[in-house]
């Protein structure tokens, strides 16, 4: 096991590599296609699993402590209240409370901080206050949930109980315009960053949705995308940007200059060590492996990103099954 | 012969891939065995002795103390001449008794036209799983081939009952025969109808069932609780077939091999017992068999595929024992680098056919062939 | 230009694809069928489906980590590519019935579905090229075991699979094609051709893929006999001998036959029982051989072929569980977007009998009328059924205007001839027509048949010709292709 000092960094140096969590399990310590990664405010790590149509008891919310402990899930496979078919995001209200959005019933669920059901509004539509496979959800420092409102193209504004507020976008690549829009970010002074997918690009929005800023272009070279989803904003106002299929992390700088890149150095999690220590025969395995070990450290379609106030840089890393972290230096 | 007043029934399970036969009845005293098989053998420690010669595979621990009550027959070094090494084409050997040309009639179709010549009963041959096997295919017979039995239906998706009725009315009607329209017409229509009577009647076997054993969680044992069920509720099925996958073992077959006996060893176990909860263990007869046995020696991991083979018959209705000698395995006895078999494969159909089911096995297997006396 | 033939362009993509709409077989009428028959040749010049919509949104896909994820994609994506690239789709599927390989074995989802993509991208292409690249492929590697095929222990898997089922066949014309010896050859020539990593593992952070790898270490450099030439082969110089070999172009001959115009006698049967049409095989092989064994080539021969055009081979197959899932996806128009739901339609096509990525062993399929029996048959009915009479489905909403806005009044005989055109020119027989026409006209009888006069009317209508398309769909006739 390599020290603290000796962790591998990012390319232009600003993180360093610390720590990876998770293992392919469809129950318990492990997850199923994390789509979403957040750490709430019990300091837990808060985990939503996809899963796939065989396994629906994948589908669930995984919590555990920042240091890989496991603690427990919640959250079932349904369409009834309270339950996901298609899980994509988390956020947690000021008040504590969880929110999760399914982009199949196009709702909004919210459970409590001990993480039992409340309730749930949205509804299929394109009318205010309502969705159409609503992915990115945050709330603003004025208490407003934000929900990227995919195939509606646009973001909408909601008061906790899913009352309409205000709402912006439309299908298009003009400023301000969106085409599947997927992860949503808010920094302190209350702008609002959306990946704008299909467009390849970053826009930010003011709390009322007036543009201020885009950046971004279709590729695979500093400062390009190739489908950017998750996103988040640091103390620091840095931007970071799960550049999905190009399978890193960018970060950004306020102006939008780049910065960083992370691209995934994955060691092996407690967890998963855990597994091998019960099974010689597929730790036997894993060393047989004549491939070279290094695609196997590497970001595989990293999908959520959350900067916690460390500085501690969580990336929900999908096929993989795990939540890599970076310590920002 | 039957000893019971009750129609004797026939249960085939068919283990799919070529089941090696020397892994599963193994020469466990002799060093041939060993010395063939220097990474594909069974311990001497780990077997389950039934004679001074043979043992069961250490995963067939029901199947062994069914044997110890005298309820199974091994018969051994089963095959036919000019042994045929593909998959495909010995199965379908061992389905339509026709190792010469392509047969398309199953012995068993045979088997259940005798039985029941004017088809009036539509469940007499019984098939669980998913396609008909040929060995029960014959033109004008028909077999209900449930995959799952709780939702087996037609038109099912009509729920207003008196829509449903008209429909299923109609659908009858444009299944009826029709001059002229050739062979495959012919057939979709028969079996349509078939399945519409099939279905109606096997509706009623689930609410039926009461049943204290708790089946094993696997595809063979599964089956075998269907096959409990419709036998249970006595609609007259006398032949019911089943598969178990898996044994083309051509690698790794250890730990594979172990497994599908494990699983087929757990399932007869439940299933006997469920029939003896149900007072009907005694006329019924459980036949199993498999396509080819594998290769004397293995290729490393596993082995190739072989010819002469075993075949087993579990039940209270069996004379339980050895049957037939078990080949050679001495180099120069063997053919082709497989074993030779003793005894006709059609001999041992025959046997089920004539001795348990009361039917002329020379129509049924394509000629006269050495019987033996396990029933 | 007057309209290309309708039917015969239905039936043309029933064959080369899942079947046609009818708005696809108006359009396609306005080409000439040469015309429209090179256009399917060429899949590759139509759009590809967006690929990063289809990730989004099934996101286990990528890495599936069952088989029934896999199966599922792959009935997505051959209703999505119905449209625009049939053949692509069709073809795939037609290897992967001849090179059967089971991911209930192979157990990597990967890997198997890489192997219905080179299907996809060389199936109309180059024949030897094909086989050079199914014996590199990693799934068919491990499926027939050729990573344990090594020069001091050859396993004959492969080399007699390649032989017996992927080229030769068994036999031809009452003759063996090969001997025990050929088959040993052909074992020691492939050894050494292996993949990277068979030790494959889901944990702990899900699989990696494999990778072909040749190991000359461990390849027979022994000289080896094969079909009577002589000489140190390697595996590409087998196949080299076996593409040259008439039985190559019988074998090949009879399966395009046997998939793309009529039913044929089961495999097994071929080495004693000639095909149905002699003369169509002949001509196939002359193609084989002219080509330098091109499979599109074939296939332009073939679609442009008298004995295709046929009335005599008109529904003269039976259709697959594939074209019989895929082929009703299609004229619904469902599943051109992600949305839940398409694993439930996918096992349907494993229940009908066909467990997709998985047959029952390398041999494939037993197929044409060996499809049916009393299990699958009601399961192909109750599907065909249960989707047809959908009206929230596009397809089936834009059949049912199409016939309504035709007419103000109905009548039993033209609803049903309406509904055989416009789910895709089917026939049925006289007397069943009659059977049909008899319910028909009872319905209409309950009320008035009038189309337009009230909602309740419309509403009735709607319903009377939802439930003939529903009857046609259970039909025997719709069985056929």
């Amino acid at each position: 096991m390599t020290t603290e000092t000796e962790q591998p960094v990012s390319t232009q140096g600003f993180y360093r590599y610390h720590d990876v969590i998770g293992l392919l399990s469809p129950a318990g310590p492990g997850f199923s296609g994390p789509v979403a990664v957040t750490t709430g405010p019990d300091g837990m790590l808060y985990v939503a699993n996809r899963a796939n149509p065989k396994q629906p008891d994948g589908v669930r919310v995984s919590r555990c402590t920042t240091d890989g402990d496991y603690l427990d899930q919640f959250g079932v496979w349904g369409e009834g209240p309270g339950e996901f078919i298609w899980v994509t995001d988390i956020a947690f209200s000021p008040q504590g409370e969880v929110y999760l959005a399914d982009e199949h019933s196009h709702r909004i669920s919210v459970f409590g901080a001990d993480r039992q059901f409340i309730r749930t509004f949205g509804g299929h539509g394109s009318g205010p206050g309502e969705l159409d496979r609503p992915s990115g959800l945050e709330f603003g420092p004025g208490g407003n949930l934000y929900v990227v409102d995919t195939l509606n193209h646009r973001v909408q504004a909601l008061t906790a109980n899913g009352e309409f507020v205000s709402k912006w976008g439309a299908l298009g690549d003009a400023e301000g315009q969106f085409n599947m829009p997927w992860g949503i970010a808010i920094d302190i002074s209350g702008d609002v960053y959306v990946t704008d997918w299909r467009n390849d690009r970053v826009q930010k929005f003011d709390a009322e949705g007036n543009f201020l800023m885009a950046f971004g272009a279709s590729g695979g070279d500093e400062g390009q995308f190739n489908r950017p989803n998750g996103i988040a904003v640091d103390a620091d106002g840095d931007i970071y940007v799960c550049d999905w299929l190009n399978d890193r992390v960018q970060v950004f700088d306020r102006t939008g200059g780049f910065k960083d890149v992370l691209i995934g150095h994955s060691g092996m999690s407690k967890w998963g060590q855990a597994l091998l220590d019960a099974n010689p025969d597929i730790e036997r395995k894993l060393e047989l492996a004549v491939q070279n070990i290094e695609p196997k450290r590497r970001f595989y379609r990293p999908v959520s990103v959350h900067v916690d106030k460390n500085g501690k840089v969580y990336v929900a890393d999908c096929y993989r099954h795990r939540v890599q972290i970076y310590q920002k230096l | 012969m039957t000893s019971t007043n009750k129609d004797p029934i026939l249960v085939v399970v068919q283990l799919t891939g070529g089941n090696d036969y020397i892994n599963t009845v193994i020469p466990y005293q002799d060093p041939l065995y060993y010395d063939s098989r220097k990474r594909v053998s069974v311990t001497q420690e780990e077997v389950l002795p039934i004679s001074d010669e043979l043992a069961f595979n250490p995963a067939l621990t029901a199947v062994k103390d069914l044997y110890d009550h005298g309820k199974v027959a091994v018969i051994n070094g089963i095959g036919y001449p000019g042994p045929n090494r593909s998959h495909f084409r010995s199965m379908d050997i061992w389905h339509t008794c026709e190792p010469e040309k392509v047969g398309t009639e199953g012995w068993l179709g045979r088997a259940i036209r005798d039985l029941d010549p004017n088809a009036e009963n539509v469940l007499t041959g019984v098939n669980f799983g998913r396609g008909l096997p040929r060995a029960m295919a014959l033109t004008g017979v028909p077999v209900a081939s449930v995959a799952v039995l709780e939702t087996y239906g037609v038109l099912t998706g009509i729920t207003g009952e008196q829509e449903r009725i008209q429909a299923l009315d109609l659908f009858s009607r444009m299944y009826s025969p029709i001059m002229g329209t050739g062979p495959v017409m012919d057939y979709l229509g028969s079996t349509g109808l078939d399945a519409l009577k099939g279905a109606d009647i096997l509706k009623t076997v689930p609410a039926q069932y009461q049943s204290r054993i708790e089946y094993s969680d696997s595809i063979i044992g599964r089956n075998l609780q269907g096959i409990a069920k419709v036998l249970t509720a006595n609609l007259g099925t006398r032949i019911f077939y089943t598969e178990q996958p898996g044994y083309d073992t051509h690698a790794n077959q250890g730990p594979l091999h172990g497994i599908l006996l494990d699983h087929l060893s757990h399932a007869i176990n439940d299933f006997y017992e469920d029939l003896n909860e149900h007072d009907t263990a005694d006329n019924v007869l459980i036949y199993l068999f498999t396509e080819f046995g594998r290769r004397v020696k293995d290729n490393g991991s596993g082995t190739d595929h072989g010819a002469g083979g075993l075949a087993l018959a579990i039940g209270d209705p069996v004379t339980g024992g050895i049957y037939s000698e078990f080949p050679s395995m001495r180099p120069e006895d063997l053919e082709e680098g497989d074993l030779k078999y003793n005894i006709d494969f059609r001999g041992v159909y025959g046997t089920v056919a004539e001795k348990w089911l009361g039917l002329d096995a020379a129509s049924i297997v394509g000629g006269k062939f050495e019987q033996l006396n396990f029933v | 230009m007057p309209e290309t033939d309708k039917p015969l362009l239905a039936h043309l993509l029933r064959r080369a694809g899942f079947g046609a709409t009818f708005q696809e077989l108006d359009r396609y009428s306005q080409l000439r069928y040469e015309a429209v028959v090179d256009q399917l040749l060429h899949p590759e010049l139509q759009p590809a489906i967006e690929e990063d919509v289809l990730e989004r949104y099934y996101i286990d896909w990528k890495e599936s980590r069952n088989i029934e994820g896999a199966l599922t994609e792959s009935v997505y994506r051959m209703n999505a590519y119905a449209g625009g690239r049939p053949l692509q789709e069709k073809i795939a599927l037609f290897w992967h019935g001849v090179f059967a390989t089971g991911l209930a074995k192979v157990l990597h989802e990967k890997t198997m579905l890489n192997q219905i993509d080179l299907f996809r991208e060389q199936g109309l292409g180059n024949f030897r090229e094909l086989l050079v690249g199914l014996a590199k492929d990693p799934a068919m590697i491990f499926w027939l075991d050729n990573n344990f095929n090594h020069k001091d222990a050859p396993n004959e898997n492969w080399g007699r699979e390649l032989l017996e089922l992927f080229s030769l066949g068994v036999g031809m014309d009452g003759q063996e094609n090969f001997t025990e010896g050929d088959v040993q050859s052909a074992a020691r020539a492939f050894t050494g051709w292996t993949i990277d990593d068979d030790n494959v593992t889901s944990f702990p952070f899900g699989k990696l893929p494999w990778r072909f790898r040749y190991l000359p270490d461990d390849h027979d450099e022994e000289e080896k006999t094969f079909l009577g030439h002589t000489g140190n082969f390697n595996g590409e110089d087998i196949i080299d001998i076996i593409v040259e070999q008439p039985a190559t172009a019988r074998f090949i001959s009879r399966h395009l036959y046997n998939f793309f115009v009529a039913d044929d006698v089961q495999v097994p049967a071929w080495q004693h029982t000639p095909s149905g049409d002699p003369e169509a095989i002949k001509i196939l092989e002359e193609e084989y051989f002219r080509s330098n064994y091109d499979i599109r080539s074939m296939l332009d021969v073939l679609f442009n072929s008298d004995f295709f055009k046929s009335d005599r081979v008109r529904f003269a197959k039976v259709k697959s569980p594939a074209e019989v899932v895929v082929g009703t996806l299609h004229l619904l128009g469902d599943f051109k977007f992600p949305k839940r739901g398409i694993f439930d339609v996918a096992m349907g096509c494993r229940y009908m009998g066909q467990d997709l990525l998985n047959p029952p062993s390398v041999e494939g399929w037993h197929t044409g009328e060996e499809w049916i029996d009393s299990g699958s048959l009601v399961e192909r009915i109750n599907f065909v059924a249960d989707q047809v009479s959908d009206i929230h489905q596009p397809g089936v909403r834009a059949m049912v205007d199409a016939l309504l806005d035709r007419t103000d009044e109905l009548d039993p005989e033209s609803v049903i001839d309406a509904c055989l055109e416009l789910m895709g020119h089917i026939r049925l027989h006289e007397k069943n027509k009659a059977h049909l026409t008899g319910e028909v006209r009872a319905m209409l009888a309950q009320r008035s048949a009038l189309v337009a006069g009230s909602p309740e009317d419309r509403l009735f209508a709607e319903n009377t010709v939802l439930h003939t398309m529903k009857m046609i769909g259970s039909s025997r006739e719709y069985q056929f292709a």
